[in-house]
Order: C-alpha cells, then structure tokens, then sequence
C-alpha cells in the first residue's frame, strides 16, 4: 500500500521548514526538484505505527506561473501526489498568507492549517478566534510555535485525519456577475470532456488568463472546439480585467476571513508622518520650506565648515607649505622645483585641499536629510514646480545628484524612456552647482560676503536651478516640444538618520574630492604651473609667460563682466578641465604675484576683486561651461558631437550674459 | 481591493504605504502585495530610479554619487489609466 504523503506549503518566512524539521526530525534529505534548481526537501515521519511521508514545497505567495518555485508548487499540488496538504501561515500576516490559502481552496485541495508563530503574533497583541477560521474557512485550523515544537503534534493528528477525508469541490470565493458568467461558459465547454484538472478550477484559470495553466490544457485535451474556445475568449475579452476581478475576489475573501476572526491592537489614524508630511510637502508651503532648509544648510556649513574649522586646515596647509620650502631650501634643491612644489602644488593644490572641512560639512548635513527621508518629499514638492517647466520628477533626481557631480547626473538620464525629457534634463545639469565649485565660492565669499556666507550660497545654488528652470521652460517650447512623463512617487517613512550611513554617504564626497586634489587638479595645477613660467625668457608668472599670453588673448571676452585681468581670466581657462582647479590656478598665479609679500589668496582677491566683480565671477562659474569630464559624459549618453559642442557654447554664452548682466546693473546701481 | 489602491495611489502623486494600509484597513504587508500584484499584471510600472545607472558601478570612477536610491517612481501603464477612467 502506497505511504500516505503529506505537503507542506506556505509563504517565505512563515516557519515552513521549521515545521518541516519538527515533523520529520532527522529524517528528511534533500535533493532537487526535476529540470530545476530548487531544492527539494523530503522526509518522513511515524504516527501510531504508521509512516508518513513529507514534503516541503518551495515558499511562495501565490499558486500562479510567475516563478520557478511557483510552477515546482503549483505542479506538485495540481498532480494530486499529497493527499493532504498544511497551509502553513505566518499569524503576524494572516492576511497575506490567506491568499494562498483561498487559491488552494478554489482548487479544491484538501487542506489543513498551521497558523504558525503565534507566539510572535501575541506579542503584538494579535488575537485569533481559531474555531471561527475553521468554520469560516472549511478546514481544520491549528495553532503552533514550529520552533518550539508547540502544536506539532495536534497539526500531524489533524493532517493524519485529513487524509481519510472524502473531498468534493465547493468553492467558497465568489466572483462578480461577469465572470461568474464566462466562468459558467467554460464549465460548459469543459463539460465531458477529459481535463487534466476540474472544470470549475481550469474555467477561473482560463477566465483569468493563467497563459501556464492555459498552455497546459491545450496541449493535453484533444478537443478543437475547447482550444478555440479558450481563444476566442480572450480575444474577444482582451481589454477586460477579469485577472484583476479574480485576484481582488481572493484579497476580499482572506479580508473578509481575517476581519471576522483577527483581532489587532487598534492603530493610529493619524500619525505623526502624516502630520509632518501635511505641512512639508504642502502645495504652498512645501517649496518655502524646502528653501529655509537649504538656507540652514548653507549657514551651518559656513558657519562650522568655515568660520569654525576652515581657520585649522589653512594653517594646516600652511604648516606644511612652510616645512616643505624650509625642507627644500635646506637639501639645496633648484629654484624651479621649490617653485614648482611652494607655489605650484602648495598653494595651488594646498588652496583647493582648505576646503576639506566645508565639503565635509555641507555632504555630512545634505547626507543627514536624504537618510531622514526628507530629500523624497523635496522630490516631490519640486515635481509638482517642475511639471509647470514642462519638466518630470525624475529630473529633480538628476540635479540633485548634480549637486554633488554633473557627471553621474547626466548619466541618471539615462533611465528617462522620455527622449525629450532626457535631452532637456542634460542640457540643465550643469546649470546645477557640483562640489567643485564650491572651493571656489568659499573662496570669494571668504573675501568679501564673510558675514553673509550661508546667505550667498544659498543664492548661488538657487540661481543655478532657476536658470536650469528657464532654459528647461526655453527648451521645452522650442526644440524638445511634447508632454513630459507623468510619475508617482513613493514616499519612505521618516527615519533617525543612521550614523554609518551618514557618515558613508559623507565620506564618498568628501573621499572624492580630497582624491581629485590628487590627481586631476594637480595635473591641471602643473601644466598651469609650467606655462606660467615658461618661456624662460619671460619672468615667471608675468604677463610674458605663455599663460599670460593666453589671459591676455581671454580678457577683451571677460572685460564687460567687470574682470578684466589674465589671471582672472585664464583661471576660468583652467577650470574646464577641472573646477577646482580656478581656486588652484589663482593661488598659484597670485602666490607667485606677490611672492615676497606672502599674501593669502583671500588677500590677493580683495585687491583683484570688489564684491560686484566677484559676484559677476562666481555667476560666471556657476554657470560656464561644464568641466571636460561632463561634457565628455554628455558625448557618450547623446552621442553626438554637435550636442556636445552646442552645451559647451550655450552654457558659455549663458555664464558669460550673467556675469555681464550682474557687473553692468550693479555698476548702474552704483555697486561697482 | 487593488481598484482602490490603483485609484488611491493616483491621488496625489504620491503614496506612502503605511498611509495606504490604514486608508484601506489593510496591513502594510498587503499594500506590498497588493503593488505586486498591480505591477505584475501591468497596470502600473516600476520606474528605475536615476540614481541606479544601468551599467552597474564597477569601474566608474562617479560610482560613489550613484550609491542611494533617493525616492522610488511609478508610473501608470494604458492598462491602468484606463482601468483608472472606467
């Protein structure tokens, strides 16, 4: 006589094989399911005198053709191996789990449940009225603690007993009207004829469109008329949702089971998210509030990245400088080298290294609100601005990204199907000021908006996305013509920022930037070296030098923006290549300027400078001309040339017009 | 259930689960499976945020940039809109 066999399925997690192992003790093995990687695990147990066989079918949600460990379930079940199969639920989520147990009720199984971990679900104040399931549901319930073996015994009596039971079909889920009424029509069709499953079960299949199902029944009954049948239902019925009427009839079913017999701790209808979420992204008040939050940002970084530490890491630099050029003077080295190394890398290089601390401090703070989740809702409430530019959420991603890096940020384009919205993402991104730029600002603000810093910034940084925001609009009603992709959002829980996240996040900017000092800044910062002092005919770092020449050639260009020396000028020259590389050039330049004097580069601004010219200069910078490695970034994503190209020069164009419009209206007002 | 969700999701502009399950009275765990369902069957689609570049990060020298998915985005398929106005 053939061994009784039982199965056990369930959802991932809801102590399955735990049950598994508690039955079957030792006596199990493991192998794979035929034609599949899925593991398979048997075993057997005694139950007065008598042996048993188990198997522990693979976890899943559904009994659909979704997975491989939903096919592997749904065969072995749909075969009739196990004359009983244990639903096994997890009690913390009866609601989820009930889904699949109503799938097996509609096929008609004969089922037994172990609502398990109950334990777990007491703790959150669960309770469950067991016999009212039973009875609501139509088979045995039994409550276990798998893991402590609680209730092993009354599920394998209850399964055991189950075996011998006499099983007809009654389906306890009802469908709406219509698919009652296809579902009858099927039955029909099926009516007689030799199916590998009942006819009520194959017509919900079929009416749902279960293409595995389907493909089954076609390949197995011989009959033209059920095959055609099949199709010409759903070609007839194609854009009805009957899926969705089935699956839904199935959640309100295991609703309707755990409304009658769950009893949960009473929630909170309001909470506190959504009474921060009412006022933060507020369709009036979300964008202020998002400005005041960038605003504090700004002031914080100044106020602790510069005022508080910034002091620390100039002299640290300093120190250093110092140590270098006596170490250097002291081993007799040439003049080009202590040249190269003081003037070149100290205070070129060592000018943009100062910033440390400010990075450090404005990534630590924006890395602080993107793990509170506050950047998802800032996400949001620019959507909403956004659509009115004709542009999507998704860009709001881009640029915020962009604060950090251009690069990456034209790179996350790629993932907008929209071209048009693609295209118009890319062009604007630069417009967006990147962590390069800001050495640059702390530099000018440091030398003429000291009590403003935070203030200035903020400005900055808001003039850069409302200039990204008009040529978006610009760009919309022009060249990329076409509606933007509509998106929904999904907004994360609040969250206690977690340090080593935070401080993660922080470090891969501040990382970043301390490795671009290394290598493309000091490349960029060697070859500006070299050509300031070159030819050797020329006096070093003069206005005969190459690079002088080439400032000289620049500045008819930049005059009408109110900075009209070479230095001014070739600095912006080198900061193509690399941003950062403006403050290196700079400090170099006016390092070896004044020389003897050993004036800072804050001091050497101030006599350069007045605070419309460095106004009109930080505009110019934050809006040029992109770095090379964005604009090669943005050859790769459009491939082309001419798009390229048209970003270097527009972006040029854009700076160039700000700046000029900043000095000449300031010069009007009496600014100058 | 997944009408009202589909219908309450395209309230706003956005959702957030916990919102979602007591407005439906339903657990959080259900909106999940619930989003599953609507995603599987085609009424809605996943949007692949832009924080995630589809080349994968080895080799990238921007990689640390790209390392956090910043909000998730969904959109509504023709199955779902119309399913929306019917």
């Amino acid at each position: 006589m053939k061994t009784k066999r039982i199965a056990l399925v369930g959802n991932p997690n809801s102590g399955k094989t735990t049950l598994f192992n508690a039955i079957t003790g030792s006596n199990q093995h493991v192998g794979n399911w035929p034609g599949v990687t899925v593991e398979k695990k048997e075993g057997t147990f005694t139950y007065k005198g008598k042996e048993y066989d188990v198997v522990d079918l693979p976890g899943i949600y559904s009994l659909g053709a979704f997975s491989e460990d939903e096919v592997v379930a749904m065969d072995y079940i749909l075969t009739d191996d196990a004359d009983v199969i244990i639903d096994v639920i997890d009690a913390s989520n009866i609601e989820r789990n009930l889904y699949l147990t109503t799938q097996l009720l509609e096929m008609g199984k004969n089922v037994v449940i172990a609502l398990n971990m109950v334990d777990e679900a007491e703790k959150r104040q669960i309770a469950f009225d067991l016999e009212a399931m039973s009875s609501a549901l139509g088979v045995p319930v039994v409550a276990t603690v798998a893991s402590r073996n609680n209730g092993t015994d009354a599920i394998i009596q209850e399964a055991v007993k189950a075996i011998d039971k006499k099983v007809s079909y009654t389906n306890p889920l009802t469908y709406s009207e219509n698919v009652n009424h296809h579902m009858q029509h099927m039955v029909e069709l099926f009516a007689g004829k030799n199916m590998p499953y009942s006819p009520e079960w194959a017509a919900i299949k079929v009416v749902e469109g279960d293409k595995h199902i389907i493909s089954v029944i076609e390949a197995s009954i011989d009959d033209e008329a059920v095959v055609n049948g099949i199709k010409d239902f759903h070609k007839f019925h194609s854009s009805e949702n009957f899926e969705l009427e089935i699956v839904d009839s199935r959640y309100a079913f295991a609703h309707r089971i755990a409304e009658k017999t769950v009893k949960r701790p009473e929630v909170e209808v309001v909470t506190l998210t959504d009474k921060i979420d009412k006022i933060l992204i507020n369709k009036y008040l979300g964008i202020p509030i998002f400005a005041l939050i960038m605003l504090a940002v700004f002031q914080l970084t100044f106020a602790i990245g510069q005022d508080l530490l910034g002091g620390y890491a100039a002299a640290l630099v300093e120190w250093l400088g110092t140590l270098l050029e006596n170490f250097l003077v002291w081993v007799n080295s040439p003049d080009w080298l202590v040249s190269f190394m003081i003037d070149g890398v100290v205070n070129g290089v060592g000018a943009v290294v100062e910033f440390v601390p400010l990075i450090t401090v404005m990534y630590l703070l924006l890395s602080l609100l993107e793990d509170s989740g506050y950047m998802a809702r800032a996400a949001y409430v620019w959507d909403n601005l956004m659509r009115a530019f004709g542009m999507q959420g998704k860009a709001f991603i881009s640029m915020i990204i962009g604060f950090g890096c251009t690069v990456p940020a034209i790179m996350s384009t790629r993932t907008m199907d929209n071209k048009k919205d693609r295209m118009v993402t890319m062009l604007i991104t630069p417009f967006m000021s990147c962590g390069a730029k800001l050495p640059i600002y702390s530099v000018f603000i440091a030398a003429f908006f000291s009590n403003h810093g935070g203030l200035v910034l903020f400005g900055l940084y808001a003039f850069g996305i409302l200039i990204g925001l008009l040529m978006a609009k610009l760009f919309n009603k022009t060249l990329f013509k076409g509606e933007s992709s509509y998106f929904i959002m999904e907004l994360p829980p609040y969250r206690f920022p977690a340090a080593k996240s935070v401080l993660r996040t922080m470090w891969l900017h501040v990382g970043d930037f301390i490795k671009r000092a290394g290598t493309i800044i000091f490349l960029v910062v060697t070859i500006m070296w070299l050509l300031a002092v070159l030819p050797g005919s020329a006096a070093p770092y003069s206005q005969q030098s190459y690079l002088g020449r080439l400032g000289t050639f620049l500045v008819p260009i930049f005059r009408p923006a109110g900075f009209g020396t070479w230095q001014e000028s070739v600095a912006l020259f080198a900061g193509i290549p690399a941003k950062e590389a403006v403050v290196g050039t700079l400090g170099m330049l006016y390092a070896g300027e004044y020389m003897e004097e050993g004036v800072l580069l804050v001091n050497a601004i101030q006599q350069h400078f007045t605070s419309l010219t460095a106004l009109a200069y930080m505009v110019m910078v934050l809006l040029y001309t992109p770095c090379a490695a964005t604009l090669s970034a943005v050859a790769k994503e459009t491939k082309s040339a001419k798009w390229t190209i048209a970003m270097a020069l527009y972006t040029f164009f854009i700076g160039w017009i700000m700046a000029v419009l900043v000095f000449q209206i300031g010069s009007l007002f009496g600014f100058a | 259930m997944l009408k009202e969700l589909l219908a309450l999701i395209n309230g706003d502009g956005y959702f957030s689960k916990p919102l979602l399950a007591r407005t439906l009275n339903i657990s959080e765990a259900m909106v999940d499976e619930g989003l599953a369902q609507l995603l599987r069957m085609g009424y809605m689609k996943e949007e692949e945020t832009p924080s995630s570049c589809t080349d994968g990060c080895s080799g990238c020298a921007f990689a640390a940039f790209c390392h956090k998915e910043l909000v998730k985005m969904y959109q509504f398929t023709d199955r779902g809109r119309a399913l929306l106005t019917s």
